[in-house]
């Protein structure tokens, strides 16, 4: 028999840091692209706890501030390396940390301006998560 | 034995008024609480296409607007089972509202704002941003 599926609900997050820059990385689970960190809520976690902990296994850093900013849906989508169905949490969120260490979901990182954010080779859904955030705060 | 649900559940909800303001709400034959209507998103589906699936199944009515007005995470035991759902609200215009359940175990109401206030709805922080327009996110735990 095979396993039932479900939609699978994850949180990422724009982090700023105290220079008002946000942090992307390049994810071989996305094809190269840069995203924003992030990952699965567990069963009996808030989604303020898996925010947290993603961040924290992904980058090292800690966060605050978190933001609410949008949804969107990720259904089966040919830039994942996998056939999933995600339901994106995005938010924002602020960070002191400075000492970045990436795991494997990470190859390689940027503190960038969010406005040159945009030129950089994005994931389509986290170039909509920085427009949304940018509207939001005009 | 307690027994929790490996996942979290997704569902998604429609927040529906007639003519006079009033909200459409929903309850099992048998308790004493409502919730608003929907349910799950299947594997693969989109939350609109849940929704509206939801809404025809449950009501016979065929939406003309759909437009997403927040969420809210929910841990709550029911029946000696635990779940963890993901519930996201959804403003909802149907073609024609029509309150007759479709489903056997369910009931449908149309609340006034100070029944819906004096009701037990789940999920219960939804009753706060009623009557708010700004997109929100909140913590039910």
């Amino acid at each position: 028999m095979t396993e039932q599926k479900y939609p699978e609900p994850t949180v990422g997050a724009l982090i700023f840091n105290k220079e008002g820059k946000i942090f992307l990385m390049t994810s071989p689970k996305w094809k190269g692209k840069y995203v924003v960190p992030g990952g699965h809520i567990e069963v009996g976690e808030t989604i303020e706890q898996a925010l947290k902990r993603e961040i924290k296994e992904e980058t090292n850093l800690d966060i605050f501030d978190i933001e609410f900013i949008m949804t969107q849906e990720f259904i089966f989508g040919e830039e994942f390396h996998e056939k999933r169905h995600f339901i994106f949490l995005d938010f924002a969120c602020k960070t002191n940390g400075t000492e970045v260490i990436l795991d494997k979901e990470g190859s390689g990182y940027v503190w960038i301006d969010i406005d040159e954010a945009l030129n950089l080779p994005l994931d389509s859904y986290t170039r909509k998560t920085i427009i949304k955030y940018k509207e939001k705060h005009i | 034995m307690e027994e929790r649900n490996k996942h979290i559940e997704v569902l998604v909800r429609g927040i529906i008024k007639d003519e006079k303001g009033r909200i459409l709400v929903c309850k099992k034959k048998g308790r004493n609480y409502y919730f608003l209507p929907g349910g799950h998103v299947e594997y693969g589906e989109s939350t609109k296409n849940a929704l509206v699936r939801e809404l025809k199944e449950e009501l016979g009515i065929d939406i003309k607007e759909v437009s997403f007005l927040g969420g809210t995470e929910h841990m709550f035991k029911e029946d000696g089972q635990e779940h963890h759902e993901l519930n996201l609200f959804f403003s909802v215009k149907p073609e024609k509202l029509k309150v007759e359940s479709r489903e056997n175990h369910l009931e449908f109401f149309l609340f006034t704002k100070e029944e819906f206030e004096k009701e037990t709805v789940f999920p219960g922080i939804f009753k706060k941003n009623l009557n708010n327009d700004k997109i929100f996110w909140e913590l039910e735990i």
